[in-house]
């Protein structure tokens, strides 16, 4: 019996570059997306970064909005924010300890259903060197795409470094 | 190389407070459930018994935006967090729910759940996201699985639960 979680397509980042990673023609057999992300924010000299959704199936930001809660370091400390923009927090980015990728899941449960508005579910993490403030921060949320648009494409911008990876799964339900 | 993460069932659940998973195959490590759901009632939480028990589920929690931390104990059922309904037209739930050790008869379960309850554009207090960890203190193996609404509502059309086995390699 074949897996029930099957590798669609992954993309490895081979250069430091702003540009966007595009997953396009996403087959409709599945029942739900899974992705994994390695990812470390080439744009930004901060100690955090996130990664940004731009478009889900031809639905840009206007469609597209985050809920989100924050975890830092140091303790439990949190905060919920909201945006009009799909930047899923935290990552890694260039104000980091050199070396240290952001690690997050994205789970978007029955994709390709065109009656349904789309949730994306969402767990991240960024970390550094022990010693630092705010060494480990986490991003729990949910990205929306207010639409009922199956999902054929998604695309993720904001620029990332060398060997940051994408991967996108299918979860069958046969 | 045999496969290690097999889809066992599915259920869509419309205009009923309940369902159960059956005959659960013993033959795997771990148990995944994937959660896309609303119900018809202004909002719910989705509640799971093991076996048809009710009794003894423990749990221990974050819950944001409240920010709120907690516990339950002596608990019929696990809760495993909100499922939107009317409070928020078109948002669905989603979760992600874990199940170790399921037909393992010498140890107790434990289970940890997340759950992501949206809000519409622009609400920040309605939004949720819910972290468990929880313990049903019975070492029998898991066979079935209930789950249902805590407060009584119904699923709405199109609500959808998956059910995965992940086998050691």
């Amino acid at each position: 019996m074949p897996s029930a979680y099957t590798k669609i397509a992954n993309f490895t980042v081979p250069t430091t570059s702003a540009d966007s990673i595009v997953f396009s023609n996403i087959p409709q057999t599945y029942k739900h997306l899974m992705i994994q992300v390695l990812w470390r924010q080439y744009q930004s000299t901060s100690t955090w970064g996130f990664l940004s959704i731009s478009d889900v199936a031809g639905s840009t930001a206007s469609n597209l909005y985050n809920q989100y809660v924050r975890w830092l370091g140091g303790g439990l400390n949190t905060d919920t924010q909201v945006g009009n923009n799909m930047n899923l927090f935290y990552f890694n980015a260039e104000g980091n300890t050199s070396g240290f990728f952001g690690t997050g899941t994205l789970f978007i449960p029955d994709y390709t259903n065109s009656s349904k508005y789309k949730t994306i579910w969402y767990t991240s993490t960024k970390n550094d060197t022990a010693d630092n403030t705010y060494a480990g921060m986490g991003g729990y949320g949910t990205g929306q795409l207010d639409q009922n648009k199956a999902v054929t494409s998604i695309t993720f911008s904001n620029g990332a470094v060398a060997g940051s990876q994408i991967t996108l799964y299918g979860l069958s339900d046969q | 190389m045999p496969a290690t993460f097999d889809y066992i069932a599915k259920a869509s659940p419309s205009g009923v407070a309940a369902f159960s998973f059956t005959n659960i195959p013993q033959t795997y490590t771990d148990l995944v459930l994937l959660i896309s759901a609303r119900v018809t009632s202004a909002y719910d939480i989705t509640a799971m018994q093991a076996n048809g028990n009710s009794s003894n589920y423990s749990a221990v929690y974050y819950e944001g935006s409240g920010n709120t931390v907690g516990t339950g104990t002596a608990e019929i059922s696990f809760r495993m967090g909100y499922i939107n309904g009317t409070n928020h037209p078109n948002m669905w739930n989603a979760d992600i729910v874990h199940i170790f050790n399921y037909a393992n008869a010498n140890v107790y379960k434990t289970v940890i759940s997340e759950n992501r309850y949206p809000a519409v554009k622009g609400s920040t207090q309605a939004f949720q996201t819910q972290f468990k960890a929880g313990l049903w203190k019975n070492t029998a193996a898991i066979t079935s699985l209930t789950i249902g609404t805590a407060n009584g509502g119904s699923y709405a059309s199109g609500s959808v639960y998956t059910l995965y086995g992940i086998r050691k390699a």
